[in-house]
């Protein structure tokens, strides 16, 4: 089926349907975003039913998130690429500050944190497109086959060596629906201080659509605790709509993320 | 331009590497040397914000990207400001204008915005001529009936407010979302760009950027007698005190 037959233009941007989901995961990657990675001469392009290990040197470079190899600068042209050939921007502190302070401006508070939400929610979404498809052809493998808590630590990997900080999941309550997500320096929330109020919307929403794609149904997902609260980090919980409209509900009367996590155990 | 009373040192890119941005990937934080946290924009997060921003202010999205970018701008100037005033021992914006468009460019370029240029416009001296080759949001954005450079727009708008005491706007004339090479941008006092844009509209097909110069100096105010800026030539002049290289 073609993209275009199946998107719908009409859908919420933060709740797509399972077929726009579905489209994802049959992305075809582009050759030349491995081409910084690829080792010629051993990579043989045969994507496996799993990953196979392989004595020596490995097809494709795999650890490259340090400053020097993740980051290639041409100072002539004044660009910034990754790895995978994408361009990148590097911004102070001030530039989240700004975006928060002119949607608040714009379209008043909660707006902003709507935007800011469907942002993260729309980043997630294109970050899977590439992610998905690049992970196939670097591991030569299936993704159906490849363990979920590898493709998270996976994803994860760029957006640390980005500066996004850096996470810690938890899925012993997948069986309840319920994933939860510590965030440890969120660029957002570091960036604004103590304000009182949770204002990770852009993580929110990137977490939300990641765990959608993978799970191929939306999901939503909200901060439960925030370091702009005065916590030592951030604290999300993704799920179905119910439990993290709820979640919020409950975040916005008061409730600790303690005490949201057992009530949404309880549901 | 006010004189120095003392040779200023000449030290080289403020944002040579590989030791400006380093990150800590045990915390996933990135640092200046100043202690400046960084945090490098993937495309997918430029492109979501644009997606989210369309759907929900529509053709308003235009503006508050670029209120965006001048607030940005008005913070990342000033923070640059007291940064190579430090480096250069001798306020920046004292600095020959040489050197200060060498310095902006060099942040561009080290922060990955493209290379930008910039010069006084001939015809109308109130206006200045910024260009920024391979710049990030065009390159993203693939085709567009509108300029799509509006974080720079603002950011142009906010740094030379700064550095002239003035309200300065920025126009974004030519955009390589429609076709041009590079995007080109011209700023000048507030109220004066914002006559151009509105005339810069109502064409059909949109002025290149030399016609929207024409215009300007066809339309320009005499200047104001005693008005001062901060920061007017793009020459160093002769009078310049003497360059004094370290090494």
């Amino acid at each position: 089926m073609k993209s275009s037959e199946a998107a719908d233009f009409t859908e919420p941007l933060d709740k797509p349907n399972e077929q726009t989901l579905q489209i994802i995961w049959q992305e075809k990657g582009e050759p030349r975003t491995l081409t910084f990675l690829r080792r010629n001469g051993i990579a043989d392009g045969t994507i496996r039913k799993q990953i196979v290990p392989r004595p020596g040197v490995q097809p494709y470079l795999h650890n490259y998130y340090h400053d020097r190899v993740y980051f290639r600068h041409d100072p002539e042209r004044g660009i910034l690429l990754n790895p995978y050939g994408q361009r990148l921007m590097r911004v102070s502190e001030d530039f989240l500050v700004a975006i928060l302070g002119s949607l608040e401006d714009e379209v008043g508070q909660n707006g902003a944190r709507e935007i800011m939400y469907k942002c993260g929610y729309q980043w997630g979404l294109h970050d899977m497109r590439r992610f998905l498809p690049r992970m196939r052809a670097e591991f030569e493998a299936e993704l159906e086959r490849m363990r979920v808590d590898f493709l998270m630590e996976e994803w994860w990997w760029p957006l640390t060596i980005q500066g996004w900080g850096t996470w810690r999941y938890d899925f012993r309550q997948r069986d309840k629906g319920l994933l939860y997500i510590e965030l440890y320096e969120s660029a957002v929330a570091k960036s604004i201080g103590d304000i009182g109020a949770v204002v990770c919307y852009f993580y929110a929403g990137l977490f939300a659509s990641v765990f959608s794609t993978l799970a191929k149904r939306a999901l939503g997902c909200v901060e439960m605790q925030c370091y702009a609260t005065g916590e030592e980090f951030c604290r999300f919980v993704v799920s179905d709509y119910d439990r993290v409209n709820a979640a919020a509900f409950w975040r916005n009367e008061g409730a600790t993320a303690r005490d949201i996590m057992k009530k949404l155990a309880q549901m | 331009m006010p004189e120095s009373a003392s040779p200023f040192r000449l030290k080289g890119n403020y944002f040579a590497e590989p030791y400006h941005f380093r990150t800590d990937v045990t915390t996933g934080v990135c640092r200046t040397p100043t202690g400046v946290r960084i945090c490098t924009l993937p495309p997918d997060f430029l492109l979501g914000l644009r997606d989210a921003l369309i759907y929900e202010c529509g053709k308003s999205y235009r503006t508050v990207l670029k209120a965006a970018g001048r607030r940005w701008g008005s913070q990342w100037i000033k923070r640059l400001d007291r940064e190579w005033t430090a480096y250069y021992q001798q306020p920046f914006r004292e600095l020959p204008a040489g050197l200060i468009r060498v310095c902006l460019a060099d942040a561009f370029a080290a922060h990955g915005y493209g290379k930008l240029d910039y010069t006084r416009a001939e015809e109308s001296p109130e206006f200045w001529s910024a260009e920024i080759g391979d710049s990030l949001f065009p390159a993203l954005v693939g085709e567009s009936d509108r300029p799509v450079d509006l974080l720079m727009s603002g950011l142009l708008a906010a740094i030379f407010s700064y550095l002239h005491g003035l309200t300065m706007d920025c126009l974004q004339t030519e955009c390589p979302s429609m076709g041009a090479e590079r995007s080109r941008f011209l700023i000048g006092p507030a109220p004066r760009i914002a006559e151009l844009e509105a005339w810069w509209e109502a064409n059909t097909p949109l002025p290149s950027h030399e016609q929207v110069l024409q215009q300007a100096a066809a339309t320009s105010h005499a200047p104001t007698n005693g008005q001062t800026h901060t920061h007017q030539e793009h020459h160093l002049p002769h009078s310049q005190p003497p360059l004094e290289v370290v090494s």
